[in-house]
């Protein structure tokens, strides 16, 4: 029993590591760019192909039987072109180098954009068509010794990272008798932010109190004060004059309206799930960033102070995404 | 005007395109009904796809292909077989195009168009009908290339690419094809026994005889057979294709009436002199008749003698087919065997003035060699015309052509020689058949046309046996009244041969002739004849005598791998992009430049090497600055090429 066992054993390990892998599971996923070489495609004749072989067996039965010299002949002929037929559509998918060339970032429940660059090394290749697990996504022809980009639509579901879907190029060009198709998936990843749900800001501004720390002086209008220089303040707001006496760099402060920034906080939302929590949290961080509101957020671990623009937008959404996620 | 075109899609166009041709060859061939009914649901199809007519729903269909069936089955007596089978198949096939909704639909549609045309071969295999195929058979590849492309979408190629695609795959597939054909064992048909497959009224000899009939062929260039001589005998004017035997005559129409027939495939007769080989081929004609020379001595395999030594084949000849026999054309028939007397035997009154002639002759005339001269002495002597076109002969054929007309055809000298024959007493019978034959100078082979068709008579003597006796063969060459048939009466009287000397037209109008027979005997020989036998001989000719038909396919299993093999490595091999015509004529400078010892070094800009070459040349200076601005006008500029190429060109000239 146990030598059975072994030799089992032996005999998947052997299996997975040798040529068979590559053929039975496919390349896992890879970094781009990936060449479809001969070893990626297959090739495998559709229905149509299979009538086209019943009408050959038809006529050959027919030629025999009247013993049609002419007969023989086409039919020999209609086979020759089937069997080429397959060298083409076999050269119809080969050698295309497909790479990713950017992908969106998306929240959860919706569906993300990825942008490939295919290029196409040798001659026109015709009806080339890109699907992932969402369908069909496109079909194209592809220009020789060109490159054209292909936009795939891949939904999304959980926050964190999302792997690509495999893709799948296929083709039936000539003559729709046989389909030649090819995998091709990579491992780059998608940042999913979490889907905003929950209330808005407006809701938030009723409740929310202010600021234990009363005017921050974060705005631009009337001096307030003076605060120590932070990396990143703009050199054109620190006092100089007071530099001279203090000798450190300080910074002149001006205050805004009154609470035109606003804390994001994790811990306000202790009675809800992680993932409500995060998804509140974005939906906030949305409509702050939409409305040129100063929005920091604090996240156990993390926090940014309140700031605006797309890259302030782009740190706190990943962080939120990233939450809790081993990178 | 012809922008509504354009609003098929491509692939619906050339369906219906190849459609319509799959539906010509056969258009004069189906019962009338069957062709306006298809050309109508052609033109439905047109008009659907232009949206001005409405579409079909289940059982309109469904009455129209019963309806149409049993039509068929009606037009044909059976819907099996090839007439009836082909003409079921043409039905379905425009039926389908009622129905075209799905993608396998459409497939089906084209597949049933590939299945008729591999039936069309079943009525004809000339050259013609190969080449029109051929075509045919481009525009359906091309309609499932157009399909494959762009299915339903309106984006799409043109059509000629689609049809330039389509032609280079089967150009490419021809040597397979080819290597299959030659390769692929031929196995025994039929594989089922099918009511006999149809009569079509061929042009030819008949099972009967009566006046008018053989004289109708005159005109037919037809050909009814070929024959290749192992040694070519000199005079080819002298053979005599033994046909159609007649013995009863009913007082017009000259047959033969025997049920069933014994069947001979030895000869009782003395050969005398030299046996000529030679190898027939026969164009189909639906009967069992195989033409050889009198008399046949090695029958071919399949065929066997009457007992009026035709011979016949086991099967009709609906096919070409060609077979080997060998003659003896000197010979002694039954000397000794006084034959049946039916050979002697008249219906009553059934010629009475030829009768009281004969009276008259045998007072004095008493052995019967001698009768036959003095009735062929009698042809010679009275006015007797030839003639192809002779007056009708109502009633009482015989002595209306012996006494009153005088002017008739082979067959009224041959019938109305049998007669007096018979009436002397001498058993004779009538021989129909072909006569001669043309020689074609580029192959060496004999031609015999139908109008070379021919009815002679054949008396009994005794000590002689069965005498071949041909009275038009007397006629004076004053009493021929057209040119051609003088050939073929001369050679008998040994007079010399009368050629009309053709003009230059005619002559080479009749060498066209023979150089396309030779054509149509190769294509015969070696496509459509193709059989075991020729496999057999190819192997041979190879080397590979004793090759079964297991090694057979053995051979075709290796060659076709080898070919596929070949042919995925030349389409696979990465090609080489092909530099536009700027870049050429830029690679040429930069070619030019380095014989004059500048290289342009690989990341070297147009403009930068320019600089560099003016420097060294500056007496180019202008033409170096002109070439290298019009490749960045062209390349990086989009510009107007064809200016530019040619402004770039005349500037490279100068240098």
């Amino acid at each position: 029993m146990r030598i059975l066992n072994q030799i089992s054993n032996r005999f998947r390990q052997w299996l997975l590591q040798s040529q068979f892998k590559r053929l039975l599971l496919g390349r896992g996923p890879q970094p781009g760019p990936l060449r479809l070489s001969y070893k990626d495609v297959y090739i495998l004749p559709t229905g149509a192909g299979l009538m086209y072989g019943v009408m050959l067996f038809l006529m050959l039965i027919a030629s025999i039987n009247y013993s049609n010299s002419l007969g023989y002949l086409f039919t020999f002929l209609l086979a020759s072109v089937v069997l080429l037929a397959i060298i083409h559509t076999y050269r119809n998918l080969c050698q295309l180098v497909v790479d990713v060339s950017s992908i969106e970032s998306g929240f959860a429940g919706g569906s993300v954009r990825v942008s490939l660059l295919v290029e196409n090394p040798g001659q026109m290749k015709y009806a080339v068509s890109l699907s992932n697990d969402n369908g069909v996504q496109q079909r194209v022809d592809l220009s020789e010794y060109a490159k054209t980009r292909l936009l795939v639509e891949e939904p999304v579901t959980q926050r964190g990272w999302a792997p690509l879907s495999k893709l799948t190029f296929e083709t039936r060009y000539p003559l729709g008798l046989f389909k030649a198709w090819a995998y091709v998936h990579f491992d780059q990843r998608i940042l999913v932010y979490p889907e905003p749900l929950g209330h808005g800001l407006a809701l938030r501004r009723e409740q929310h109190t202010i600021s234990q720390l009363g005017d921050q002086g974060q705005g631009v209008d009337d001096f307030v004060g003076l605060r120590l220089f932070q990396m990143g303040d703009s050199y054109r707001h620190v006092h100089w004059k007071a530099c001279a006496h203090e000798h450190h760099l300080l910074t002149k402060q001006f205050g805004g309206n009154s609470s035109d920034e606003i804390w994001l906080d994790f811990r306000d939302y202790a009675d809800l799930p992680l993932e409500m929590r995060l998804s509140q949290l974005c939906r906030l961080v949305l409509e702050a960033d939409r409305e040129h509101l100063d929005y920091g957020l604090w996240l156990p671990g993390t926090s940014f102070n309140p700031a605006k623009g797309d890259r302030h937008r782009q740190q706190c959404l990943r962080a939120l995404a990233l939450y809790g996620v081993a990178a | 005007m012809m922008h509504w075109i354009e609003k098929i899609a491509v692939h619906r166009r050339l369906l219906l395109l190849s459609v319509l041709c799959v539906l010509l060859p056969h258009i004069l061939r189906i019962p009338f009904w069957l062709t306006l009914f298809c050309l109508m649901l052609l033109a439905w199809r047109v008009l659907f796809e232009l949206k001005l007519v409405p579409g079909f729903s289940r059982w309109p269909r469904f009455i129209f292909t019963v309806a149409g069936t049993l039509s068929v089955a009606y037009s044909f007596h059976t819907i099996v077989g090839r007439e009836a089978g082909s003409a079921l198949l043409l039905l379905m096939l425009c039926l389908k195009l009622t129905e075209l909704r799905s993608q396998r639909d459409i497939v089906q549609c084209m597949l049933l168009g590939y299945f008729v045309v591999v039936v069309s071969f079943l009525f004809s295999q000339s050259i013609w009908m190969g080449a029109y195929l051929v075509v045919v058979i481009v525009l359906i590849t091309a309609s499932l290339n157009a399909f494959a492309h762009s299915a339903d979408s309106d984006k799409g190629l043109p059509f000629t690419r689609y049809l330039q695609l389509s032609g280079k795959l089967l150009l490419q597939a021809l040597p397979l094809a080819a290597l299959l054909f030659v390769l692929f064992p031929r196995l025994p048909g039929p594989l089922w026994s099918l009511p006999e497959d149809g009569y079509n009224a061929r042009t030819g000899l008949s099972d009967s005889m009566s006046p008018g009939n053989i004289s109708r062929l005159t005109d037919s260039n037809a050909v009814a057979f070929r024959a290749k001589f192992d040694q070519l005998p000199e005079r080819v004017n002298d053979l005599y294709w033994r046909g159609p035997v007649f013995w009863y005559y009913d007082g017009r129409v000259w047959s033969n009436p025997t049920g069933k027939v014994k069947k001979h495939y030895e000869l009782g007769y003395k050969a005398i002199g030299k046996r000529v080989n030679y190898t027939v081929t026969l164009e189909p004609h639906d009967k069992q008749w195989l033409f050889a020379v009198d008399m046949p001595a090695q029958i071919p395999f399949g065929s066997y003698l009457t007992p009026e030594y035709q011979l016949m084949s086991d099967e009709p000849v609906n096919q070409l087919f060609r077979y080997s026999v060998s003659s003896y054309p000197s010979y002694r028939l039954e000397a000794h065997n006084p034959p049946k007397a039916r050979y002697v035997s008249l219906p009553t009154r059934s010629a009475p003035k030829a009768q009281l002639l004969v009276r008259q002759w045998q007072q004095q005339i008493h052995r019967p060699e001698k009768m036959v001269a003095k009735a062929l002495d009698f042809f010679r002597t009275q006015p007797f015309y030839y003639s192809r076109n002779p007056p009708l002969l109502p009633d009482n054929p015989v002595d209306e052509f012996l006494f009153k007309t005088r002017r008739g055809y082979c067959e009224h000298f041959a019938a109305s020689f049998t007669v007096l024959m018979r009436l002397a007493g001498i058993p004779a019978r009538v021989v129909t058949g072909y006569y001669g034959g043309e020689v074609n100078p580029i192959s060496d082979y004999v031609i015999v046309r139908q109008s070379r068709a021919h009815a002679w008579s054949e008396v009994w003597l005794e000590g002689k046996g069965w005498t071949r006796v041909d009275p038009t063969s007397v006629i004076p060459e004053s009493r021929v009244e057209s040119v051609e048939d003088l050939s073929r009466i001369q050679p008998l009287s040994r007079r010399v041969l009368l050629t009309t000397r053709l003009d230059w037209l005619g002559e080479s109008m009749q060498q066209l002739n023979f150089l396309w027979d030779a054509v149509n005997n190769r294509w015969n020989q070696w496509v459509v004849g193709f059989n075991d036998e020729k496999q057999r001989d190819i192997m041979a000719w190879l080397g590979l005598e004793k090759v079964g038909s297991y090694a057979l396919v053995v051979l075709l299993a290796v060659g076709s791998s080898l070919f596929l093999l070949f042919a995925s490595l030349i389409l696979m091999r990465p090609r080489q992009q092909k530099q536009s015509p700027v870049q050429r004529l830029y690679s040429r400078f930069c070619r030019k430049m380095a014989k004059r010892g500048l290289t342009r070094s690989a990341n070297e800009g147009a403009l930068d090497f320019a600089k560099r070459v003016a420097q060294q040349f500056p007496a180019i200076k202008s033409a170096v600055f002109a070439i290298a601005e019009d490749y960045y006008r062209v390349r990086y500029a989009d510009q107007p090429t064809a200016e530019c190429v040619a402004r770039m060109k005349h500037n490279l000239k100068q240098l």
